[in-house]
Parts: structure tokens; C-alpha cells; sequence
């Protein structure tokens, strides 16, 4: 590799950090101002003032704010992301529990979604402007404007209601319709909001693919391919899709990202015990640590996917270091 | 189907130490075969969990925490589906002739899941730790007359009461005082209740084994319970239909009919005590002023309410908490809509500004239902407006703060109950800061008063005050809305709350199991 590359590197691992510091403020500062009292919230209706101020007094939300942000920031650099207010178990493990699950939802709508999308972006850009292309586009821009909780009912509808192939539940429960035995049990719950969670993202990529493979198409290297002759899967095989992988590996990494924190609907839909459900249900009591551990947590997936989208991009695109070089 | 009404006389020696027996004579009747079948597994959906939530019966705040809490643990004291007391770990109880000292005697038989046989100091303790002025608890409000608790022996529990409460018993019947050992964490999910606690995920799920010892012989039929978090209403009627449960809670009212055709599913409609109220802020401007209240009490069409915005599974309210379906509702008189009289009292008041109305869908079609209120006041060119608000936060910081909006109660077993949550002058619920002398006169008085016809007198009384003077509108009480899967049986409807009391998973068996 060379010292460009390494340099550019550098340079990315640098901009992912304070991305990540910014973004850790932020989420401090949206917490602080977030109306509501952390104590209010979790005494109820009941709430007299001295259980309230005793209980703050407990929680430590009595002292400076800026006080309160370093020592947050302290124990996550040594992995300690605190206790739960709310329950008093241990925030790292349930945020790692709940990104499992968030996790195997999202990675299966996106092996659902990107062999779908890229297959049908290379049939729309290659019959570009004709009926299938358009028929296809138009696919996509239907899903893509159809919101994921009509899509996950009509999905439930057809296959749990009336056809009885999948449960309508996403975790698993002994004894539900459509339980088998070994692997297949543990993915059958989750067919159904995998797909509905892969048709948005279908939309999503299926058109930036299509055009970024029109805007490869038309690239002089290609012109000059079919000059000498190469036609078909040799063409592209050979020359499309080594130019395309750079702008999947964007959208991948953009669509992945959005399947992990934007799954929160989904997981509503089917019930499934995700991060985004942990997310709503510790706002909702004001539990700050777990609150401020989720979100961290989903914007260093954002930060790292990305990461890894520039470095497929170094790896195949060859005209990268030099812009870097500039 | 409406349950047939329990008389006041025998609801009152049911307080009074002469329990009736635990046979409920012809209230419960399940459809098709009446033979219980031990075995299988159940599985209900229910709303309202969340991640954060505890075993410990103190922590408890939820309709999903009571239905676990139920599935292993019991009270002292347990409400029969039409509204009657029945022993539950207390076998018996008595008072003193003031109703200030009561003597309630456990059960010799009881043993919690890990084998220490029931006593009176675990009653003190899970009682006593609610009573801490800190705790937050729930079941506060219940204990708050106890002066002391002292043990006469294992098996018996005197209480000293700060002032006279003739039903004392059924306050301990609240779904926070469960009764858990004394020498395990509270939060362990063990009790004495039918099902042991298997695995509990918070806002997933709690998985329960059946108490092979359970003292109650003929309950715990289903071998296993699964008490699933299915919070998103569709979701859960998916669920059912789809058969991945077989039992769910708070059917959308919309949506209840299709159930009822469907031969699949049955629907089970309890008339109960849960009803929507519209607390004004009584010290603030216009509501300080009587025209207005009575005003905007005159100013809607009840009928239409439960009509139009809850599918008509309901029944109208006459703007006091006490329910059409209880003994002791009065005959005072509905309140009918008047808008023209209405139109006139805001005149004479002078009100100037639009009225606003604070509104929100943590109350079952809150929004729709204040929508509805304002197509009512428009319609007689009254400017009232809705403000939405969102369900998170909506208890802190808009209700019983905004001078006027919607609020949800979940109703209580006795008028007294209700009255001193919500309506006395000291109440910690007193959501509108109504204060009424001779009301609290009356609630003292009803404390001492054993007689069930004065009592009824006494009651009838107040909720006339309440409907004339409170700044309250009750338009609607809520009818609870539970659904199964046909072979599920002994679903019934209950006054005291949905899924059969909150002890679904004890009471129903399921048919082929």
C-alpha cells in the first residue's frame, strides 16, 4: 500500500473521530434539552417534589452538565457506557444484546435487497428508456414512496393471515405458527421484516445503481470495449462491474446504515426486539445513559460503514489517491 | 354482553369479613364446553411493555406489569369478574366495630415458588415497603390510612387505621400490593402465584411454568404462559388472526366488529370502570368560572361520542368517575346536551378567547375524541381548539398542568377508592383542585357507614356534587375490548378490568389442549 493510500487513510480515520466527538455533544446537548425529568419520569403520576429530589440527588442529575458529559465520555473511552436509571442493568451489554438482533434484521434485508436492486438496475440501465426500464423505475419509486409499516401489514396480511407461511411475529416464540427445527426457525420470523425493511432499501439503491451503471456505460473505456468486440456478460463482468463497486459499496454502506437505525418501524410492526425499540422505550422513561449509548452506538455504525465504503473505494477505484494527492 | 350486577348487600358483607364464596354464582360462563382441560401452552399479546420495565411489584405502573404480576404472585384479597371481594391469601378478615382496626388471617396452605411457607411478616414487608414515602409506589395512595402493621402470630395481620374505612379490604386488592417473600429480592418474579417465572425479558417477554403446588385447585389450567409485548395495536390483531397468539388485550374499537364475525376469534367486551375525563384547572381563567364549566358539560352529545368516535363500545358518562355498570352508580339523572343553554352561559360570561384542549393519543383516540368535541362546539359557533400533543411526556408536562385536557382512569372497585385518589380536596390526583367541604364530609362519612342502602345514599350524593360542581366532563366509559383464538376458554367479561381481571393466565384453559 502505498504512502498516499496510507495517508488518505489517516485522513479518514481522523475525520471518522471527530465526526464521532461532534456527534457525542450533540447527543448530550439533544438529551439535556430533551422536556421532561428523568425522575418525573420514573416515579409517574406519583411523583411527589421530595421523591423527586431525593431521587435526582441519587441519580447525580443535580450536578453541572459539562461535569456530567466528561465523566459520560471518560467511561466510554474504557467501554463503560454506566448503568441503566431506569432498571440498573449494565448499558453496554443490553445495547449489545438488542445491536445483535438490530444487526441480523438489517444484514438480512440487505442480502434480500442488493443482489434484487443491483440485478434490476442493470436490466433497467441496459434496456435504458424502454417499457421494462420504466416499469422497473417505476417499482422502485413506488416502494420508495410507500411508507415501511403499510408495506410490513400488507406483507403480514398475505403471508401470515391468509397463507399462514410466516409468523407475524418476528421473535421467537415456542409454539408459534410456522416454527420448525435448527436455522430455518431462527430465520423464519424474520422473513417478513427483512423484506419489507429490503423493498425500502431496494428503491434506494436499485436507482442510484441504475444510474451510476448509465454513467458508466457511457465512459469512453466502454465505447472503446465495444469497439474491440466485447459484448454481453464479458463486458459487463469485466468492465462495468469493476467500475461500479466503488458506488454499490457507497450505497451498501448508506443502505446498511439506514437499515440499522432506521429499522425502528419495522421492528414496531413485527415486534421485534431490536435497538430501535430499546431507543423509544428509554426516551420515553428519560433514561439518559442507555439513550446516549444507542445513539452513539448507531452513529458510529453510520461512521464506520462509511469508513468502509471509502476503503473498498481505494481499493478499486484507481483514481482516488491522486484526487488525495491534489 | 353486560355482566350481571352484584347487589350492594352482598357487596358490602363481602367487605365485611363474611366472605362470599369463592364460587361466583352464574357470572362466569364460557361459550361452548364448560369442562376445564389442564395443559398446553398460551400465549397472550399484550400492550403496554416496555424494556424498562421490573418485576418488583413497587415499580409497577403499566397494564402489562399487572397481568405478569398476577401470573405469579397474588394479593390478600382478589376482585371476582362482577366486582365482588374474594378471599385470595387472606382466608378471612374482620374489624373492629369503627372499621379502625382490621385482622386479616392468611391461608395455611400457601407456600411461595421456593418453598418458605406464606406468612405475616412477608405481608408486612412487600406491604411496608410501598409505604415508604420515597418508593414512588403506585399502591401509595391504598396504604396511606395505615398507621401501623404488626403480625398476631404467623398467620395474622392486624391494621391500625388512621381514621374509619369500611372497605378497607378491597383497597389492599390493588395490583401493586402483591404479596412477595420477605427474604428474596422483590424484583426475583417469585411469589405465590400460578405460574413460576422462567424468563423475563423486559419489553419482550415473560415466560412462566405452572405451579404444580398452586393452592388454588382449580386454576392454572395451561401448562405454560407466554406473556408477549406487542405494543403497536395492528400488531397485535395480526398476532391473533395469524394464530402466533392466542389471546390479546385492548382491541382497537374500530377494528372489534370484524372479530366478532369472524368464527376464528371471539371477542370478549367487558362494560367496566375505565372512563376519559376532561379535568379543567379550576383557579385559572375561564374554567374559575361555573358558567363555563357547566357550559362546556352541556355542550356535547355523549351518544354521538360513543357512537361515532368508539365504534359504540362504551357507555356515556354523566361527568362523575363513577360507572353505569357498578352498584353503586345513582340515579341522579343523565346530563343531556343542551348547546343552545350552553351558547347562552358563555355569553353571559363573557368569553372572549378561544378555548383550548389539550389532547392527546396516550388516551385511546384521545385526538379524534377532542376533535370530535370541537365539531360539537363549532358546530354552535363556539371557538374551541384542539392542541395534539405526543404520548411521550404527555403525564408530566401537559396533564393536570394545561388549564384544560384529556386524562384516562382506569376506574376502582369502590366509589371511596376513587373518590379519595382523585376527587378529595387532598387527593394526590386531585386533577382539577376542585375543593369541596361537604364532598370530604361525605368520603369521611362513607369510611364509617356500613349500611348498604345509607352508603348508597351517601355516594349518590357525591357524584351529584361531582356532576354539578366538579370542573370535570366524563363524556365516556370505556368498555374493555379483550380477543382470542376460539379454543381458548373461560374468557369472560369482567367489570373489575380487562383479561378477566388482569388473571388471564390462571383462569383460562385452552380446549384440545
Amino acid at each position: 500500500m502505498s504512502a498516499l493510500s496510507l495517508r488518505f487513510l489517516a485522513c479518514r480515520l481522523w475525520s471518522a473521530l471527530v465526526v464521532l466527538v461532534g456527534v457525542s455533544a450533540l447527543i448530550f446537548v439533544a438529551t439535556e434539552i430533551l422536556p421532561g425529568d428523568i425522575a418525573v419520569a420514573i416515579l409517574g403520576r406519583a411523583a411527589t417534589p421530595e421523591a423527586v429530589a431525593a431521587l435526582r440527588e441519587a441519580l447525580g442529575a443535580d450536578q453541572p452538565a459539562l461535569h456530567r458529559y466528561l465523566d459520560w465520555i471518560g467511561g466510554v473511552l474504557v467501554g463503560d457506557f454506566g448503568q441503566s436509571l431506569t432498571t440498573g442493568r449494565d448499558v453496554a451489554r443490553l445495547v449489545t444484546a438488542r445491536l445483535e438482533l438490530t444487526a441480523s434484521l438489517a444484514g438480512m434485508a440487505v442480502v434480500i435487497a442488493v443482489p434484487l436492486s443491483v440485478s434490476a438496475a442493470f436490466v433497467a440501465a441496459l434496456y435504458r428508456g424502454r417499457p421494462l426500464d420504466t416499469i422497473l423505475s417505476g417499482f422502485a419509486l413506488l416502494t420508495a414512496c410507500i411508507p415501511e409499516f403499510f408495506i410490513g401489514y400488507c406483507l403480514i396480511l398475505v403471508f401470515a393471515v391468509h397463507l399462514g407461511w410466516f409468523p407475524s411475529l418476528a421473535m421467537t416464540v415456542p409454539g408459534a405458527a410456522g416454527t420448525g427445527d435448527g436455522f430455518l426457525s431462527e430465520i423464519e420470523p424474520l422473513v417478513l421484516p427483512a423484506v419489507t425493511l429490503g423493498l425500502v432499501l431496494v428503491s434506494h439503491t436499485m436507482r442510484l445503481a441504475r444510474a451510476a451503471i448509465c454513467d458508466l456505460l457511457e465512459q469512453p473505456f466502454i465505447e472503446m470495449a465495444r469497439f474491440k468486440g466485447v459484448r454481453g456478460a464479458r463486458l459487463i463482468l469485466w468492465h462495468v462491474v469493476p467500475g461500479l463497486l466503488p458506488s454499490v459499496a457507497a450505497v451498501l454502506a448508506l443502505g446498511l446504515a439506514y437499515a440499522l437505525a432506521g429499522a425502528v418501524i419495522v421492528e414496531v410492526v413485527f415486534a421485534y426486539p431490536g435497538l430501535g425499540q430499546l431507543l423509544v422505550d428509554h426516551v420515553l422513561k428519560r433514561d439518559v445513559p442507555v439513550v446516549q449509548a444507542c445513539a452513539l452506538v448507531l452513529a458510529a455504525c453510520y461512521v464506520l460503514l462509511n469508513f468502509l465504503a471509502d476503503l473498498t473505494a481505494l481499493r478499486f477505484d484507481p483514481r482516488l489517491p491522486e484526487r488525495v494527492a491534489i | 354482553m353486560p355482566i350481571r350486577r352484584i347487589s350492594r348487600r352482598a357487596l358490602l358483607s363481602g367487605a365485611l369479613g363474611i366472605p362470599l364464596s369463592t364460587i361466583i354464582p352464574g357470572a362466569v360462563k364460557a361459550q361452548g364446553s364448560n369442562i376445564r382441560t389442564r395443559g398446553g401452552h398460551l400465549r397472550v399479546g399484550l400492550n403496554a411493555g416496555s424494556a424498562t420495565d421490573s418485576l418488583d411489584p413497587v415499580r409497577f405502573y403499566s397494564s402489562y406489569q399487572s397481568i405478569v404480576g398476577y401470573s405469579f404472585a397474588n394479593n390478600l384479597v382478589e376482585i371476582g369478574d362482577t366486582g365482588e371481594l374474594i378471599p385470595e391469601l387472606a382466608e378471612s378478615w374482620e374489624s373492629d366495630t369503627n372499621f379502625m382496626r382490621w385482622k386479616f388471617r392468611l391461608r395455611e396452605d400457601v407456600t411461595f415458588h421456593h418453598g418458605k411457607s406464606l406468612s405475616s411478616e412477608d405481608v408486612i414487608y412487600s406491604l411496608q415497603r410501598h409505604m415508604q414515602p420515597e418508593s414512588g409506589s403506585g399502591g401509595q395512595p391504598y396504604l396511606r390510612d395505615v398507621i401501623e402493621m404488626r403480625s398476631d402470630g404467623p398467620k395474622e395481620v392486624i391494621f391500625l387505621l388512621r381514621r374509619p374505612q369500611v372497605s378497607f379490604p378491597y383497597f389492599l386488592s390493588d395490583y401493586h400490593l402483591l404479596i412477595t417473600p420477605a427474604d428474596l429480592s422483590p424484583d426475583a418474579g417469585v411469589g405465590t402465584g400460578a405460574y413460576l417465572t422462567e424468563r423475563f425479558e423486559p419489553g419482550v417477554v415473560w415466560e412462566g411454568r405452572r405451579n404444580t403446588g398452586y393452592w388454588k385447585s382449580d386454576r392454572a389450567n395451561v401448562d405454560t404462559v407466554s406473556l408477549l409485548v406487542i405494543n403497536e395495536s395492528l400488531a397485535r390483531l395480526a398476532a391473533l388472526r395469524s394464530g402466533s397468539v392466542d389471546v390479546i388485550n385492548q382491541v382497537d374499537p374500530g377494528v372489534a366488529p370484524a372479530l366478532e364475525n369472524d368464527n376464528t376469534t371471539q371477542l370478549v367486551q367487558s362494560r367496566g370502570r375505565s372512563h376519559v375525563t376532561f379535568p379543567m384547572q379550576m383557579h385559572v381563567q375561564p374554567f374559575a368560572n361555573p358558567q363555563v364549566r357547566t357550559a362546556l358539560k352541556l355542550l356535547f352529545d355523549r351518544q354521538a361520542i360513543v357512537d361515532q368516535v368508539y365504534n359504540g363500545y362504551g357507555q356515556i358518562g354523566n361527568d362523575h368517575p363513577i360507572s353505569p355498570a357498578d352498584p353503586f352508580y345513582s340515579e341522579i339523572g343523565q346530563r343531556s346536551p343542551d348547546p343552545d343553554l350552553a351558547l347562552s352561559l358563555l355569553r353571559r360570561a363573557g368569553v372572549d378567547q378561544p378555548i383550548v384542549l389539550h389532547a392527546s393519543d396516550i388516551i385511546p383516540r384521545g385526538i379524534q375524541l377532542a376533535e370530535t368535541f370541537q365539531a360539537h362546539a363549532t358546530r354552535i359557533g363556539v371557538d374551541l381548539r384542539v392542541r395534539r400533543h405526543p404520548q411521550d411526556g404527555y403525564w408530566s408536562n401537559v396533564w393536570a398542568r394545561e388549564p384544560w385536557c384529556l386524562a384516562l382512569w382506569s376506574g376502582r372497585p369502590t366509589p371511596e377508592m376513587m373518590f379519595s385518589v382523585a376527587y378529595a380536596s387532598n387527593a394526590s390526583w386531585n386533577e382539577t383542585g376542585w375543593e369541596s367541604e361537604r364532598f370530604d364530609f361525605l368520603l369521611s362519612e362513607a369510611g364509617r357507614e356500613s349500611n348498604a342502602d345509607t352508603r348508597y345514599e351517601i355516594f349518590s350524593e357525591m357524584q351529584e356534587l361531582v356532576r354539578d360542581d366538579c370542573g370535570t366532563v366524563i363524556p365516556v366509559f370505556l368498555d374493555w375490548l379483550d380477543a382470542a383464538r376460539s379454543r381458548v376458554r373461560g374468557l369472560a367479561p369482567s367489570i373489575h378490568d380487562e383479561l378477566l381481571g388482569k388473571r388471564v393466565a390462571e383462569k383460562v384453559w385452552l380446549e384440545g389442549a
